[in-house]
This record gives structure tokens, sequence and C-alpha cells, in this order.
């Protein structure tokens, strides 16, 4: 196995009693993309300014490409770069010229209307940065960040408060990234953005790692069942006890609004065996849906919490 | 270097095109002028023209000082500095590119009053241009020493801009800019007479108009060199990026 482009050991940060980030372990192999996650509070934001140095740790170790970001800050600048806020620095120059401007500094930035074009920010290049909106001003500092063209990137929520397009196209960015080789390191509240981006996860809760993996390994492990979903044709409770004994039915529950839950071992099986079931009964089911676990699931069995709350 | 020039040039475009900023910097201080002149025109000659530009220039450059550290106060407690702090950008070298389009500004501001000194009031100046420049620059360096000093001491925007407050209205009433000291109560004389603004408006008044004041213009711009070296001093040991 190649060395990790970033490794993290028992990483601690505390603010008082406020345990924010509590001894997470973390290793990042170069040229994918790394995704934590968790609720408000859980401490990604912590997490992130500390691996790069813009918090001091209280404990732990952290190395990028093989340095510590306290410690040998210097070089890591033309290698790392990171979105963790609206620029607010230049308000006054144009999209443009902000983006030039950074991209100066660096020894081998992307060129300034690739960027754009990436971001979607084309149109706003002659507008001043102050001018621009919430979601505009998101996707500009993520512009910033790539256009530094360093070896790892660090992204914190760079899809939070984006239309739905825009955040498609963020996702184009991200997988561009990744496709040049670039390591990534993004947090988000969107569990439907993870499973479709990250390599490998990591779920934190009040500063803590809870779960990690790839996603899809990591839901096959927690949830083995499809979950099939259908609204109660009008049986009785006695009749439901024997759905819950239909072929490879491994669980099942009613739910509010007279849905019924099933967990099955192997959807097909379960969906022909309560279809005649039904007509057994003189019942017709006509609107079985099945779904996936997703990692709001996995989020709600581990804390018995939802995510947003 | 050449990042340097480049910071220099986005951080002049940022002030040219700041309307409130310049409004500040130019409008103010040239409705003062008007204001004065037309008050003290005429039969009115209680306080000559040649009294009130000088300290019209001086009250100009403090704001210019303390005003500019303000906005970096901004980028301070906003962690926009902090965020810089793993880029390649140094801090230092915006830093240095913001005092340097400070000290600049100062130049034009002087040329600016000062013509319309000579244009529309007809002044004419007691001394060569240069030594004017001089004390423009010594001047314009120590408010510019003064507001980066002010903003060691708060951890707000508005403290911030609270603080420069404080400082800067007594300075202006206090330090004989529109009126002679002369005129004010008995007991605040001793204290009025130490102003680092009335240093640099005496200063100027001296080589503008030719207009002696309490101390010789060797002391006071000696008082006023003394009063940058002190503020620099005090900001280098208390400075702090975050
Ligand atoms: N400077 C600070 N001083 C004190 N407490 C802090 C500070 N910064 C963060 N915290 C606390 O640390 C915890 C983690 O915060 P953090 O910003 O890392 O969360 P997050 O996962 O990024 O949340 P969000 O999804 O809302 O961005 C929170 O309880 C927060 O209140
Ligand atoms: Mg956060």
């Amino acid at each position: 196995m190649q060395t990790p482009c970033i490794e993290v050991k028992n990483l601690y940060k505390h603010y008082g009693d406020i345990k924010a980030v509590d001894g997470i372990d973390l290793s990042v192999q170069s040229g994918t993309v790394f995704g934590v996650l968790g609720p408000n509070g859980a401490g990604k934001t912590t997490t992130l300014e500390t691996l790069l140095g813009l918090k001091q740790r209280d404990g732990g170790m952290v190395r990028i490409l093989g340095f510590d970001p306290e410690k040998d800050q210097a070089a890591l600048r033309h290698k790392v770069s990171a979105q963790l806020q609206a620029p607010a620095v230049f308000g006054r120059l144009t999209v443009k010229e902000l983006l030039r401007l950074f991209a100066s500094f660096y020894h081998d930035p992307l060129p300034s209307e690739e960027v754009l074009q990436m971001v979607g920010l084309q149109e706003k290049q002659k507008a001043p940065c102050d001018s621009l909106s919430g979601g505009q001003k998101h996707r500009l500092a993520v512009a910033l960040a790539v256009a530094a063209n360093g070896d790892v990137v660090f992204l914190d929520e760079p899809t939070t408060g984006l239309d739905p397009q825009s955040r498609r196209q963020l996702w184009d960015v991200i997988a561009t990234l990744r496709h040049r080789g670039r390591t990534v390191v993004l947090t988000t509240h969107y569990m439907d953005e993870a499973e479709q981006l990250c390599d490998q996860l990591v779920i934190i809760d009040a500063g803590r790692i809870i779960a990690r993996g790839r996603p899809r390994n990591l839901l096959d492990e927690h949830f083995p069942h499809d979950v099939l979903e259908f609204d109660n044709p009008g049986f009785g409770d006695a009749t439901l006890a024997r759905v819950g004994e239909l072929p490879a039915v491994a669980d099942w529950s009613r739910e509010t609004g007279g849905r019924v839950v099933l967990h099955s071992r192997q959807a097909s099986a379960t969906i022909e065996a309560l279809q005649r079931f039904a007509s057994e009964e003189g019942r017709r089911i006509s609107d079985i849906t099945m779904r996936r676990a997703s990692l709001e699931d996995l989020f709600l069995k581990l804390t018995g919490r939802m995510i947003r709350q | 270097m050449k990042s340097f020039i480049v910071l220099f040039t986005a951080t002049a475009k940022e002030f040219i095109r700041d309307r409130s900023g310049l409004f500040w910097t130019f409008a103010l201080p040239i409705a003062f002028i008007f204001m004065f002149g037309l008050i003290f025109s005429g039969d009115n000659q209680d306080i000559p023209f040649e009294y009130i530009l000088p300290g019209i220039l001086a009250m100009a450059l403090m704001q210019l000082g303390l005003f500019g550290a303000m906005q970096f106060l901004a980028l301070r407690e906003r962690n926009v500095l902090r965020g810089l702090s793993i880029t390649p950008v140094s801090r230092a070298a915006l830093l240095g590119s913001e005092v340097l389009v400070r000290l600049l500004t100062a130049f034009v501001q002087a040329a600016v009053i000062l013509s319309i000194g000579i244009a529309v009031f007809g002044v004419e100046f007691a001394n060569p241009l240069h030594e004017i420049a001089i004390l423009v620059l010594v001047g314009a360096a120590a408010f510019v020493s003064l507001g980066y000093m002010l903003i060691c001491f708060v951890s707000t925007i508005d403290g911030g801009s609270g603080l420069a407050q404080v400082v800067q209205l007594p300075m202006m009433f206090m330090s004989g800019i529109f009126f002679p000291v002369e005129l004010m109560p008995e007991f605040v004389q001793p204290v009025v007479r130490f102003i680092p603004l009335k240093f640099l408006a005496d200063a100027l008044r001296e080589v503008m108009s030719g207009m002696g004041a309490d101390f010789p213009l060797a002391v006071n711009v000696g008082l006023l060199t003394l009063f940058l070296g002190c503020t620099l001093l005090v900001t280098l040991k208390f400075w702090r990026w975050e």
C-alpha cells in the first residue's frame, strides 16, 4: 500500500469543556476524495482547520504530504489550498481580478478562464466580488482553492447553500480534481453527495469518528437488507403478521400514515410473494417502492438522531 | 518583489473604488475648506484663511491614517488574515501595500488641498513645496502608525472605530486646528500643548503660512517624529495577525 497523503493520529482539539475534536485518526490516500460527514457542531471545520495548521491542536499527530502543518507551513503553502469561508479580502476587485491575483502567487496555477468555467462564474467575471450572492461567493471561494492547482484541496461544505444546478457543477469540479490526481478532503451534511463523490469517508459526531469506510461498503455492512414500502391495502393486524412471514422478509414495521415497511433479504422474491399473498386476500398492492438504505439511515441507526435536526 | 507589486496594485484599486473612503479622504476636507473660506471672507477676518488651511490638511492626514488601520482590523477580525496564512500571500506584504497606498494618498490629498487654496483662495506659501511634502510624509506616517497601534488593543471592528473616534475627536477640537488654543480655558492649556495633531498642524502652519507657534518648527517636527517612533515601537511590541 502506498504511503498516505494525509495521516492523522489521535487528534485532539478542546475549547475549555467542549471537546471539538476528541481523538480522531485519519488516513487519506493521494488521488482520492475523502469525506468528513456529521451534523452541525460535530467538529468538521475544527478538524479541517487543525489539519491545515490554522488552529493549534491540543494533541496528536498530523502529516500532510509528510509535513507537519504547524511546523512546516512554508513547505505546504504551494501544495495545499483550502476553501474555508467566503473570500472577504479585496471585495471591490472583480471576480476575475481576484482570481488572477490569487493565482499569481502560486507556482503553477490553473488559468482563470478555466476555473471560472469550472465553477460556472464566467458571466460574473466582471462583477465586483462584494456584489456576488451568497452562493456565488461560495463558488468563488472554491474557485480560489482550485486555481492554486496544488496537490491537496480542502473544501469545507463546498455545496452548502447552492442551488441544485450549481451543486451538480461542483460535483463535477471535484470529480475533475480527482481525475487529475489531486487529493480532495471535503466536509458535508449531504449524505447523497458523500455517497456520490467520496472514495472514503468518516462520519463524526461530537468530535469522534462513529463510522468509516467506502460509502457502499458501509451501507452494505450496516443494512444488508433492501427496504420495501407500500400502503396498507386494508390488512388487519393478524394478516399483517402473516406478511412478516413471507419469503426473505427479515423484519417489518408499520409507519405513520398506513405505510408498511419490509426489510427483505431478497427484494424480488418478497415482492412476488407479497403480490400473490395480496390477491389471495382479495386486495391489490399497486405502490410498492423499494429504496436502498442511505447514509442518512446509517447516521440515524448509529446515533438515534437525524443528521439535520 | 513581484508579488508585492501585484498586491500593491490590488490594494490601490481597492482604495480607489471605495466610494465612502474617498468621501472621507477628499470630499470632507474640501467641504471644510470652502466652509471656513466663506465664513472668514470679506469683513469677517477673525481667523485668517492662512491659519485654517494647514489645520485642515493636518486633520485630513490624521483621518487618512486612523481609518486605514480600521480596514485592516476588519480583515483580522473576520479571520481573513488567518486564512491567508496558509497561502503563499504574505500578510506582511499585504500590510506593507496598505501602508504604501495610504502614504501615497497623503500626497494626493495634500496636492488637492493646496491646489484649492491657491486656485480659489489665492493662498501663497511661505516656503518651497518640498518642505511641505516632507512634513506631509512624516505626519501621515505618524498617524498611520497611530492607527495600527490602536488596533492592537481592540478585538472587535466596532471597538476599533469607537476607539478611533475617541482619539480623533478630542485631537481635532483641542489642537487648535480651527481656532487658536489661546481661546480655550486656562486649565486645558498645558494638556493641549502636547497633542500630536498640534505638532503637525503647527509645523504645517509655520512652513505653509509662516505663522509661529508654541514651539519652534524644529521642536514640532522632532516631537512628531518622536511620536511616530513611539507608536511604531508599541505597535511592533503588541502586533498580532489573528
Ligand atoms: N473558537 C471556538 N471557541 C469555542 N468553541 C468552539 C470554537 N470553534 C468551534 N467551537 C465548538 O466546537 C464544536 C465543533 O465546531 P465545528 O465548527 O468544528 O463544527 P462543524 O462540524 O464544522 O459544524 P457545522 O456543520 O455547523 O459547520 C462546536 O461545539 C463549536 O461550538
Ligand atoms: Mg463547519
